[in-house]
C-alpha cells in the first residue's frame, strides 16, 4: 500500500504565544515548534498499516525551511521518504489554497491512502484533508479512530459521529482519512531511525516549481487580526499565594456558592 | 449570486438538531444586517415529522429534500444533494452548525463550489467579518472572506444561543437526482462504550486535564475529589494517554454533565470540553495560564500551578471538616 501522511509544523503546545507587531499573526521568531498533535497519530497509524500490509509511507509537509526539522522527525520515526514544499507564504492561508498545494504536490504519485490530522493546532480549520479529497476525487472520512485493510483494495474505518456515536464504514481506495488524536501509542524515533533519517530521500520543491494557477493560489479568506480573547465572563479571580487562595476558595464555595 | 442565506438543518431521530436551531438564530440576525432572505434546507429519507419544526424555525422558505439515498448519512450523497440545491438557489452564504457530521462533509461541499469556508465561527461582525479561534483556541482571529465568493460558514456549538422562535416558513419539497452517487458501505453505527462510570449522577466533579502532567501526578485529582466527596472526570488527553479510564471523558465525545460543582484542573477550555460541562452550577478553574478559555466559563478562578494550589486546597478542606 502506498501511503501518504500530511504533516504540519505548528507552535508547540506550551509555547509562549505573542501577537506579532503586524497584529495579523503570531510572533514566530524563537518560537518552539512541533509536529501538530493529530498528525503524529496519523504518522503512527500509517507506519502500522505499512507494517501490516507492506508498502511505503511518504510524508508531505508544506511550510518554511524550519519545517525540515519535523520532516526529519517523521523520517526518523520510520517514514520512507519525504516531500517538502518550501514556502513561508501559507502560514495564514485558507484551507482551500493549502489543500490545492497539497493536491498538486501529490497528484502524479498515485497514493492509495492519504492520512492527515483531524485538525491542525494552529489554523485549526478541520478542513484541509476533506478539501484535498474533493480535489483528488477520493472518498474521505473525518475524526478517524481506526483503519484496517480488508480485501479488494478496501479499508474498514471507524470514526466519530455526533452524540458519541461511532460509525464503521468501508471505503474503496484511494481515500483520505482525517485522524483523531489519541488513537494509538505514538512511537519515539529510535537511535537507529535518527541515524537513517538523513539518508532517506527528501524531495524539496518550492511553491513556484509546483506551478499552481493564480486562481488556485488566491486565498478565499484573510486573517486580518489576531488577539487574546477579551474576558467577558463574570468569573471571580481569587488572588493571593496558593495557601491563601485555597482558603478563600473553600470559604466561598461554602458560604457564597453553597456547593460544599 | 442571490442575496440569500441557505441554512442546512440537520435532522436526527426525527427531530431537528439543537445546533441547527442555533444556525437559524444566526441566520435571522445575519439576514437583518445583510438584508438577505433566509431559506432552510433539510435532507433525509422521510422528513414528514420534522417539517413543522423546520417551518417554525423561521426563514421564508423551508426546502425538504427527501430521498432514500440520504439515510443513513453519507458525505457523497449529502454533497451531491446540497450541490444541486446550491446551484438552484445560488445563495451568497451557506450556514451550518459545526457538528461532527458537518466537519465530515461541509468542507468538501465548500471546495466543490470554490467557496470561502469559515469553520467553527464564534461571532460575525456587522461588516461581515467572522471571529474564529486559532492556535489551539488561545487566540481569536478576525477572518475576512474574499469579495464575490460564496461563503460557507459553520457555527461553533453554543455561540449563538437559541432565544425564542417565531416563524412560519413556506414548506416546499425539493427533488434531487442522486443516481450518480456511489455511497460508501455503512456497516454499523453504535454508541461509544460508556462502561461503569456514570458521571451524570454526580453532584460534584473534579476533572483533570493535560496540565496535570502525567499518570502518577493524576493522583492529585483523585485526592482532591476524595476531600470534596466528588467524582473524578477528565478532559480528553488524560483519557487518550490512559492516565484514567476512557469513560471519565467529559465533552462532546464523552459524557455531558451538569453537577452543582465542577472543578477543572489544568484544563484549557476547548469547546469540545466546554459543551460537556457548561451546564454546571458552579465552576472552579485552576490554570497557570491567565488567558485560558476555561476562565470565561468559571465562577471562581485561580491562576497558578495546580500542584501548588491543590495540596493547599485539600488541607483547607480537611481543616474545615475538623
Ligand atoms: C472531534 C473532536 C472531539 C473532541 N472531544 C473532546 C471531548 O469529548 N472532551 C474533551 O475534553 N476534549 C475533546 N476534544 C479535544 C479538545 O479539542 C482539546 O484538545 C482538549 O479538550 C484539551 O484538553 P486539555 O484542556 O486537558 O489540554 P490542553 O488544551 O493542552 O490544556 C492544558 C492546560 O493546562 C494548563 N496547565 C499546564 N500545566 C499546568 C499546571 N502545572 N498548573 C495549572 N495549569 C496547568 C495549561 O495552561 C493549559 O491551559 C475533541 C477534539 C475534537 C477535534
Ligand atoms: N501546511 C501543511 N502541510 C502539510 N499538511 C498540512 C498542512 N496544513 C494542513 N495539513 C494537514 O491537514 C490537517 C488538517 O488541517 P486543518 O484543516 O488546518 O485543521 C493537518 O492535521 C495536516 O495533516
Amino acid at each position: 500500500m502506498k501511503i501518504l501522511c500530511c504533516v504540519k509544523q505548528v507552535p508547540e503546545k506550551d509555547a509562549r504565544i505573542r501577537v506579532a507587531d503586524s497584529g495579523d499573526w503570531i510572533h514566530s521568531e524563537g518560537l518552539a515548534v512541533a509536529i501538530s498533535e493529530c498528525d503524529r497519530y496519523a504518522v503512527e497509524a500509517a507506519l502500522r498499516l505499512k507494517e501490516a500490509v507492506d508498502g511505503e509511507v511518504a510524508v508531505l509537509l508544506v511550510g518554511g525551511e524550519q519545517g525540515s526539522k519535523s520532516v526529519k522527525e517523521a523520517l526518523a520515526m520510520g517514514c520512507d521518504r519525504a516531500i517538502h514544499v518550501i514556502t513561508d507564504e501559507l502560514t495564514r492561508s485558507d484551507p482551500f489554497v493549502i489543500s490545492k498545494v497539497l493536491a498538486k504536490a501529490v497528484e502524479d504519485e498515485g497514493f492509495d491512502l492519504v492520512l492527515t490530522g483531524q485538525q491542525s493546532d494552529d489554523l485549526g480549520y478541520n478542513a484541509v484533508g476533506q478539501m484535498l479529497a474533493q480535489h483528488l476525487g477520493m472518498s474521505h472520512a473525518q475524526i478517524v479512530l481506526s483503519v484496517d485493510p480488508v480485501e479488494d483494495g478496501r479499508i474498514r474505518v471507524s470514526h466519530e459521529l455526533d452524540n458519541a456515536l461511532i460509525e464503521t464504514i468501508e471505503l474503496s481506495l484511494p481515500a483520505v482519512l482525517g485522524v483523531q488524536s489519541g488513537i494509538n501509542d505514538v512511537r519515539y524515533a529510535s537511535l537507529k531511525g535518527i541515524m537513517q533519517a538523513n539518508s532517506k530521500p527528501q524531495k524539496k520543491v518550492t511553491l513556484e516549481e509546483l506551478d499552481l494557477s493564480a486562481e488556485d493560489l488566491t486565498p478565499k479568506l484573510r486573517i486580518e487580526k489576531v488577539g487574546f480573547p477579551v474576558r467577558t465572563s463574570q468569573a471571580e479571580m481569587i488572588e493571593g499565594d496558593a495557601a491563601a487562595a485555597a482558603r478563600t476558595l473553600v470559604d466561598k464555595l461554602r458560604t457564597e456558592a453553597k456547593v460544599l | 449570486m442571490n442575496n440569500k442565506i441557505l441554512v442546512v438543518a440537520e435532522v436526527r431521530d426525527g427531530a431537528l438538531k439543537g445546533i441547527s436551531k442555533e444556525a437559524m438564530v444566526f441566520a435571522a440576525a445575519a439576514s437583518n444586517s445583510l438584508s438577505a432572505e433566509v431559506v432552510s434546507v433539510a435532507l433525509g429519507a422521510d422528513l414528514s415529522q420534522v417539517a413543522p419544526a423546520l417551518a417554525a424555525c423561521g426563514g421564508r422558505r423551508s426546502l425538504q429534500v427527501e430521498d432514500p439515498g440520504l439515510d443513513p448519512y453519507t458525505p457523497e450523497a449529502y454533497v451531491e444533494a446540497l450541490s444541486q440545491v446550491i446551484s438552484k438557489e445560488d445563495p451568497a452564504m451557506v450556514v451550518i452548525g459545526h457538528s461532527y457530521q458537518a466537519m465530515d462533509f461541509f468542507p468538501r461541499l465548500a471546495a466543490a463550489h470554490g467557496g470561502a469556508l469559515v469553520p467553527d465561527v464564534t461571532a460575525m461582525d456587522a461588516d461581515g467579518a467572522f471571529t474564529r479561534k486559532v492556535i489551539n483556541g488561545k487566540l481569536d482571529a478576525r477572518t475576512v472572506p474574499a469579495e464575490g465568493v460564496r461563503i460557507f460558514v459553520s457555527l461553533q456549538q453554543g455561540a449563538f444561543p437559541v432565544t425564542e422562535f417565531s416563524g412560519e416558513a413556506q414548506v416546499e419539497s425539493c427533488s434531487v437526482d442522486l443516481s450518480g452517487v456511489t455511497p460508501r458501505k455503512v456497516i454499523e453505527i453504535a454508541p461509544a462504550e460508556v462502561g461503569e462510570v456514570d458521571l451524570a449522577a454526580a453532584e460534584k466533579i473534579v476533572s483533570g486535564g493535560r496540565g496535570v502532567g502525567d499518570k502518577d501526578k493524576f493522583q492529585i485529582v483523585f485526592d482532591l475529589a476524595e476531600a470534596m466527596g466528588a467524582a473524578v472526570g477528565a478532559s480528553r488527553p488524560p483519557c487518550d494517554a490512559e492516565w484514567v479510564e476512557h469513560q471519565r471523558q467529559i465533552g462532546s465525545s464523552g459524557q455531558v454533565v451538569a453537577p452543582k460543582l465542577y472543578v477543572a484542573l489544568g484544563i484549557s477550555g476547548a469547546i469540545q470540553h466546554l459543551v460537556g460541562m457548561r451546564g454546571s452550577q458552579c465552576i472552579v478553574a485552576i490554570n497557570k495560564d491567565p488567558n485560558a478559555a476555561i476562565f470565561q466559563e468559571a465562577t471562581y478562578g485561580i491562576v497558578g500551578d495546580l500542584h501548588e494550589v491543590v495540596p493547599e486546597l485539600i488541607a483547607a478542606l480537611n481543616e474545615a471538616k475538623e
